[in-house]
């Protein structure tokens, strides 16, 4: 659950891995999906997206198609109607690609603890790498799990 | 020689970048935004080379890989009709601007029919009605100016003065040429998550994206050739970033047509405009 952010690379890589991880730091590409929320995180990370706040400006964009995607950022308790969905959709991310948890539901179920229809919390059908906690969660930390996402993202490509 | 080559390469897709980077930064600053830095089409371009390419079953993964360089290609010959380049006294002229333009449209179309699903379908079939709809009235005006000028030679001409509505007509059609709004009609993203794109990944979406942003500096730049007649560089470019300043203006300020609606706009508003035009030309 805790992860530790490697500032140092080393000096031995090469300018073009360098170059790559730049890029791939400076343009996350976010899908979406929500396996049952209430809609108030999903609320929250179009908050992000105003002008408030505007996660633009650190490249990212959100894309409706999965395959465009980098950052697969859940919402919800996953229901279990939604199962086989969401393990589908995280089959069709490109790699690298990084997994967040966002809100109380989908961290630890939240509200739906002993609820019969629901199947997650998430980390218990796909690898999560961030969670983000709130009920909702805040823009801030929206953009603050965005960016720690980033960077197990460059760790994950190699 | 081949420093001249890598120049006339290098350059467009230098330029379309920047241009494609500006319109976002500039669209973000008109809805109050901070927006991402100028050279964020890079950062992507790069980004998207480095992530795996999927092989989407029922689909012909070379056949997309093909297409996708194909639509970089075609645009990059354009750029050799240029007046400023002059390379090996390449000019050519209206017909094949034409011919290249559509041909890469006709890339992104295919590319979209190749996949089995339904999203690129429906992308495509779109685009296809709207090309009918905006090709013949950019036939019109560019065949004009051949005509009129017994040339069918690409040359710079002071033409805004002389044919103020061709001028209008021909931002309306850069507008559905470059898929942007009131035309985003075959990518909307709101109905048919990202059009004929939909399915493409890595390698692919690099490319087209790369295509998106050429395709854009080319028609930006015909219209700078058309319509200004400026003789240097870098006249041309700010008589370019003015132009764009428009189609920024005219992307975030609009809604989106219907498909029908946009056809019947196309063909009822831009036609009349380009025949008052012609008609006061003849008398």
């Amino acid at each position: 659950m805790l992860h530790v952010i490697v500032d140092d690379y080393g000096d031995d890589l090469k300018i073009a891995e360098k170059i790559r991880k730049y890029c791939q730091r400076k343009s996350p590409w976010i899908f979406h999906f929500d396996t049952g929320s209430c809609n108030g995180c999903d609320i929250e990370l179009l908050a992000a997206m105003s002008p408030k706040y505007d996660f633009e400006r650190f490249g990212c964009l959100l894309k409706g198609s999965p395959r465009h995607a980098d950052i697969f950022l859940v919402t919800g308790p996953v229901t279990r109607k939604c199962k086989d969905r969401l393990v589908n959709l995280y089959e069709q991310i490109p790699e690298p690609k990084v997994v967040i948890a966002m809100g109380a539901c989908a961290v630890s179920k939240g509200i739906f603890q002993n609820a019969y229809g629901v199947c997650g919390p998430l980390d218990k059908i796909i690898p999560v790498d961030v969670y983000i906690s709130g009920c909702p969660a805040k823009p801030e930390a929206i953009i603050d799990g965005i960016r720690k996402g980033v960077e197990i993202l460059t760790r994950k490509s190699g | 020689m081949i420093m001249s080559i890598i120049e006339i390469l290098f350059i467009p897709i230098f330029l379309g970048f920047v241009y494609e980077g500006i319109l976002r930064k500039v669209a973000a600053r008109m809805q109050n935004r901070v927006g991402p830095p100028i050279w964020q089409p890079l950062l992507d371009f790069i980004k998207l080379l480095s992530k795996e390419s999927f092989e989407v079953i029922g689909s012909h993964h070379f056949l997309i890989s093909f297409l996708s360089i194909l639509a970089v290609a075609s645009l990059l010959v354009i750029v050799f009709t240029f007046p400023f380049v002059s390379l090996l006294n390449f000019r050519w002229d209206f017909i094949l601007v034409i011919y290249l333009l559509v041909f890469s449209t006709a890339c992104f179309i295919l590319a979209g029919f190749s996949f089995p699903s339904p999203y690129p379908l429906i992308g495509s079939t779109r685009e296809i009605t709207l090309l009918l709809a905006y090709e013949l009235p950019l036939i019109i005006i560019l065949l004009f100016f051949g005509m009129s000028y017994y040339s069918l030679l690409l040359l710079p001409e002071n033409l805004i003065v002389s044919f103020p509505l061709f001028f209008t007509a021909f931002l309306l059609i850069t507008q559905a040429k470059l898929g942007y709004q009131p035309f985003n009609i075959g990518e909307a993203e709101q109905e048919i998550v990202a059009g004929y794109l939909t399915e493409c990944s890595g390698f692919e979406l690099a490319m087209f994206n790369l295509a998106k942003s050429l395709r854009m500096f080319i028609m930006i730049s015909l219209a700078s050739i058309l319509f200004f007649n400026f003789k240097n560089i870098v006249a041309f470019v700010l008589s370019s970033l003015i132009i764009l300043f428009f189609v920024i203006l005219l992307r975030v300020t609009l809604a989106r047509f219907r498909i029908d609606q946009g056809f019947k706009f196309l063909w009822l508003v831009s036609i009349p405009l380009i025949l008052i035009d012609l008609i006061r030309a003849m008398l």
